[in-house]
């Protein structure tokens, strides 16, 4: 009894130090959403995302056949709802993609491409709480298998190509402004100095 | 079982602290290119301003009615540089550039 009970303050001291060291760390940074976060608070927090999509979830396939038309919905799909974030090429070199907490990933890389279809399913319909994720599903299975679609389209990332990124640009949502400012770009560049002033330098 | 999730929670709770929404550093610069290499452009705004954006081996170049065929900005070209800002300064993303010539303005 002695001897759990040892075990038990240790572990609990032990708990304890890590909590404070997190603390500090996290009230050093002044809680701003530009800091990076450290090793093993990515390490924690995949594994504890990891382990809350529950196992029948993690194992679960696309069940959509890939084809050319259902990748074309995707990219209009992703242009439209997750460039914003994550930008058209899953890099997540975006405004706000590298400017909240955690920074959006690159999608592209193993520690995305390796997670198994359901749990990228699982992720887009149910978001991750404490981060920028939001969650997509409607619990409609008509409209979620546009998350289905999504999973076939993060699997495609990587090999993205010029032509589908220059589709995927103009797919994606515009305020007023941007169209009328992209179109006295279009001026400027044939030669309408006086577009220039109307234009003049936007900033995010 | 209920300890062991409420430390997994305050684990959760302090690893992803807050999520605040930063403003970003997009920007857009467009003008007449007064000098060009291999990591800057120089362009002269509208306003008669010199401004300087570092050039990247990610920088991507885009001819808009382009009437000579070198595929590249010239010194007299007009830009739209799609640029993000950073501690060291202006960096284009993308620049589009055209060699058309000044439209004569109506009286």
């Amino acid at each position: 009894m002695k001897k759990f009970c040892g075990f038990l303050i240790l572990g609990l001291l032990a708990i304890l130090a890590l909590l404070g060291w997190f603390g500090y760390q996290s009230y050093s940074t002044g809680f701003s959403a530009k800091a990076e976060p450290n090793e093993l608070e990515i390490l924690i927090a995949r594994q504890l995302r990891h382990l809350a999509i529950p196992i029948e979830n993690r194992r679960l396939r696309n069940p959509l056949p890939l084809t050319q038309e259902l990748m074309k919905d995707a990219r209009a799909h992703f242009a439209d709802h997750c460039a914003s974030c994550h930008a058209n090429n899953g890099s997540g070199q975006t405004v706000i993609g590298r400017n909240v907490y955690p920074k959006a990933p690159d999608l592209r890389l193993p520690d995305t491409q390796t997670m198994s279809d359901g749990e990228l399913f699982f992720i887009i319909q149910n978001g991750i709480r404490f981060t920028a994720m939001p969650a997509w599903g409607t619990g409609d299975p008509a409209k979620d298998s546009g998350s289905w679609q999504l999973v076939h389209f993060i699997r495609h990332l990587p090999s993205l190509t010029e032509e589908e990124l220059q589709e995927m640009k103009s797919l994606n949502p515009k305020t007023k402004k941007e169209v009328e400012e992209e179109a006295l770009f279009e001026l400027f560049l044939q030669g309408d100095d006086a577009a220039a002033a109307g234009a003049g330098t936007h900033q995010h | 079982m209920t300890f062991l999730r409420f430390i997994l929670m305050a684990l959760i709770l302090i690893c992803t602290p807050v999520l605040v929404a930063a403003h970003g550093s997009g920007q857009h610069v467009l003008g007449v290119v007064t000098a060009i290499d291999t990591v800057h452009i120089e362009i002269k705004t509208p306003k008669g301003q010199s401004v300087s954006v570092r050039l990247t081996d990610k920088t991507q170049y885009k001819a808009k009615n382009l009437r000579r065929t070198k595929n590249t900005p010239q010194v007299g070209d007009r830009v739209v540089i799609e640029a993000e800002k950073d501690d060291t300064g202006l960096i284009a993303t993308e620049v589009h550039f055209s060699d058309s010539k000044p439209k004569p303005t109506t009286p």
